[in-house]
């Protein structure tokens, strides 16, 4: 089963994500820190996608991507940015960091899967 | 002395009604994200309802479509939420800048303020808010 790695700062945009996702068939790693999920992957966690925010204290989204691309095991894990953000400037940085796919909050569950789905099925 | 006071004066008060332009906009979308986790506990309700049901039967799956309808509820809740936490932010960043305004390092302007800003909301709030205030004060200017 496909794995996601969930990231947050938000825990109630955690819980529903997680939500959201295990019903569609994935199995759900969280987290609601960059340094936790970047923990997780040292660890060995291999997910088939992982979703972040970009707007979150400590470490934000562009440098928890910067940080993920230098993990040999994660060089080519999809990462799919979910935030309220929507100006072309940050999506532009955000994919230059590394990122994959890029969705602007408030979307609908049914457009995460599907984005979710075409780097990583269920 | 006194034409330092009045620029500043003025910029004060921009700011204080974007701050609430921004604040009144938070309040408005917490009041309607409260819901979260009573979603959350009727979808899990429904999830168990579901689960003592016939698998297969109408009601099993009249039960899981209203479990599908809440979470997806609790999601735009989430995301609401999410929005209003983020402002929230913002707003507490700015004023306590505002707070150590005898440091000129520390001072806030409303281009500074521009730079805050996390979503597109909250850019077309303080530019209407700046042009509100602009076709304000106006009439106001000499000359004009």
């Amino acid at each position: 089963m496909a794995t996601v790695l969930v990231l947050d700062d938000s825990s109630t945009m955690v819980m529903s994500l997680a939500r959201i996702l295990k019903k569609a068939g994935y199995e759900v790693a969280t987290a609601t820190r960059g340094q936790e999920g970047l923990a997780q992957l040292n660890a060995g966690l291999k997910p088939t996608a992982i979703i972040t925010d970009l707007n979150m204290p400590e470490m934000d989204g562009i440098m928890f991507i910067k940080a993920v691309r230098r993990i040999p095991a994660c060089r080519f894990t999809p990462i799919i940015v979910l935030t309220t953000e929507s100006g072309l400037g940050k999506s532009a940085e955000a994919r230059a960091a590394g990122a994959t796919g890029w969705l602007t909050k408030p979307t609908e569950p049914e457009q995460l899967i599907s984005t979710l789905k075409q780097f990583a099925p269920a | 002395m006194a034409s330092d006071t009045v620029p500043f004066a003025q910029e004060s008060r921009l700011l204080c009604a974007i701050l609430s332009a921004q604040t009144a906009a938070l309040r408005e979308r917490i009041a309607g994200s409260m819901a979260f986790e009573r979603l959350m506990r009727c979808a899990d309700l429904l999830a168990g309802l579901a689960a003592q049901l016939p698998a297969g039967s109408e009601p099993a799956a009249a039960a899981a479509r209203l479990g599908q309808a809440l979470d997806e509820l609790a999601f735009h809740d989430a995301q609401q939420q999410d929005w209003a936490r983020q402002t929230a932010d913002l707003v507490a960043r700015a004023l306590s800048l505002l707070a150590a305004e005898g440091d000129p390092q520390q001072t806030l302007s409303p281009g500074r303020l521009w730079g805050f800003y996390v979503s597109e909301d909250q850019r077309q709030l303080h530019a209407a808010v700046l042009a509100e205030q602009a076709a304000g004060r106006e009439p106001e200017r000499p000359g004009s």
